[in-house]
């Protein structure tokens, strides 16, 4: 029976749910209101679930009922795995299924539509390590509208103009760093917003590499992920720390500071990592692998940072939500197309209903159609 | 009304209880069948806590509770619930229109974006003052008592588009009483 297999698939669905947000089932008949043993057969498929128990479940899992009851609207294209090691993926992928199904309702209702900068950069051939990435990130720095040698900041809202939402939304330590997915031609990234600052907009950096370099470098590589994915952290490298950029704020920095303190400010005007500020800094040779060494082996302090007169700026802190999702939602619920209830949830809260705007008046002649 | 089956929403028959209009609406529908969700039902029974009259929508004889927990509802149910839900909230309305899709019945709907959507997916709607016209077209309700009754409900925070005043020239102009 197709039905049972679909009944199977649910309670798969709710007992992943359960998983990835830490609990027994105990714990979730507990705060469902059904006995441990019900959870057991549901999760199964052996017990059926109604429309109003499907409701108290998804609100206790966190999850939209949708999320329970079909498979995701797309397919995740990339998730960049934790640096610590631990992995909690799951998290990850209900993070990014969810938000794909939020963009999927606006691209439903004509709130949003593609952009045509997606795929449009020629992808980084792999073995060309170096000049590949680094010339795509110059290309990509003119597509987000950001000149070959400025750091770039806001970096959420400059992709958005090659038509890449990004969100910052707390997964937890063990979590992946950030996601991918493509919706009707419209990207979305989630990047996890417990990671360094510094590392959410690499991140960030990285997935726009997905974005831009469209379906393309699937083919291109093949199934060797972990090459597309070391071409695109250098991308994300590049594109955040621009050679000229570097070669230049060095020049001028060296003059007053010495190399400790020009890499702490380059770091905070580029708003990356101290990490990620060194390696660069090797890379166009600036500094020496010996230099390099040694600065690494002590990163600046937050007072070390404003004993140089500058500031870190945090960006991406969750929950972040894209701007343009945001509008898109606020416009899809002014024009009647979602309910106040729906908009609220898109926006993770960062709205409250009071502050909704008034929806547009219907004119009584524009319900004639409706009424008949 | 044409013996029909009709699905209320709960905000329909929320305000029409607390204007104390159930048994003009059992006029209204005489001859429908009419039907709510197990989530309209419990809506009305939580707004109930709130406002006493709402328990009395359970005793109307002409409306009966109807519970659907197959795949193809709680599919339905949850694709309504992507627009027009939000967590626990809304429930009602995505509940009635999935099963007024799914059973070909009538929905009983005011909401906007509810009616907006059941539209586009082509479910039969009505709404409380389609009723109140239907009524006067078959002379179960006279014009002036209707203009009384959309004030009641204008009263109770129906969400309508006209007040009693301007009801029966926007009726007239929708076509509504011919």
């Amino acid at each position: 029976m197709a039905d049972e297999q679909a009944w199977i698939e649910v309670g798969a669905r709710i007992a992943a749910s359960r998983r990835a947000r830490g609990l027994s089932q105990e714990d979730l008949a507990g705060k469902v209101g059904l006995e441990r043993t019900a959870i057991t057969k549901i999760e199964v498929g052996r017990r059926h679930v109604n429309s109003l128990e499907l409701v108290r479940l998804a609100e206790v899992l966190g999850r939209p009922l949708q999320s329970l009851v079909s498979d995701p609207p797309t397919s995740i294209v990339s998730r960049r795995a934790a640096a610590s090691g631990g992995r909690d993926d799951q998290a990850t992928d209900f993070a990014i299924e969810d938000v794909a199904r939020d963009l999927q309702v606006l691209v439903d209702v004509r709130a949003l539509s593609a952009n045509p900068a997606k795929g449009s950069l020629r992808p980084i051939v792999p073995g060309e390590e170096g000049w590949g990435p680094e010339e795509a990130a110059a290309k990509a720095r003119s597509l987000i509208g950001v000149d070959a040698k400025s750091p770039v900041h806001h970096l959420a809202s400059k992709v958005e103009r090659a038509g890449l939402f990004a969100y910052s939304l707390a997964l937890g330590n063990a979590s992946s760093d950030g996601s991918y997915a493509e919706i009707d031609g419209i990207g979305v990234a989630v990047v996890n917003g417990e990671i360094d600052p510094g590392r959410r907009r690499l991140t960030l950096a990285h997935e726009l590499g997905h974005h831009l370099f469209g379906d393309a470098y699937s083919v291109d590589w093949g199934t060797d992920t972990s090459t597309t994915e070391r071409a695109l952290d250098a991308f994300a490298g590049f594109l955040l720390l621009p050679r000229a950029g570097l070669d230049d704020r060095w020049e001028e920095l060296r003059a007053d500071y010495a190399a400790r303190q020009s890499a702490i400010i380059i770091s905070a005007e580029f708003r990356v990592s101290w990490g990620a500020a060194l390696r660069h800094l090797r890379y166009y040779d600036r500094i020496t692998r010996d230099e390099k060494t040694l600065l690494e082996s002590r990163s600046p302090t937050r007072a070390d940072y404003l004993e140089c007169g500058v500031r870190i700026y945090e960006e991406l802190q969750s929950p972040y939500i894209p701007t343009g999702v945001a509008a898109a939602a606020i416009r899809a619920y002014r024009s009647h197309r979602i309910s106040a209830e729906r908009v609220i949830t898109m926006l993770r809260g960062q709205v409250h209903i009071d502050e909704l705007p008034a929806r547009d008046e219907i004119p009584l002649e524009s319900l004639r159609g409706d009424l008949q | 009304m044409n013996a029909g089956r009709l699905a209320f929403d709960s905000s329909p028959l929320n305000y029409i209880a607390r204007a104390g209009q159930l048994s003009l609406l059992g006029k209204l529908v005489a001859g429908n069948d009419c039907v709510i969700t197990r989530a309209v039902e419990d809506e009305l029974l939580r707004g109930a806590s709130k406002y006493a009259q709402l328990y009395q929508i359970s005793t109307q004889e002409w409306i009966r509770v109807v519970d659907d927990s197959s795949m193809t509802f709680l599919e339905l149910f949850s694709e309504y619930h992507a627009r027009l839900g939000g967590g626990g909230h809304n429930i009602g309305e995505s509940a009635t229109l999935a099963y007024a899709e799914l059973h070909g019945l009538t929905a009983c709907i005011d909401d906007r974006s509810a009616r907006r959507h059941g539209q586009e997916r082509g479910v039969k709607l009505t709404g409380t003052l389609e009723l109140v016209c239907q009524g006067i077209r078959a002379n179960v309700v006279a014009e002036a008592e209707a203009v009384r009754v959309v004030d009641l409900l204008r009263d109770h925070e129906a969400f309508l588009p006209c007040d009693g005043s301007a009801f029966l020239d926007w009726a007239r102009s929708e076509g509504l009483l011919s």
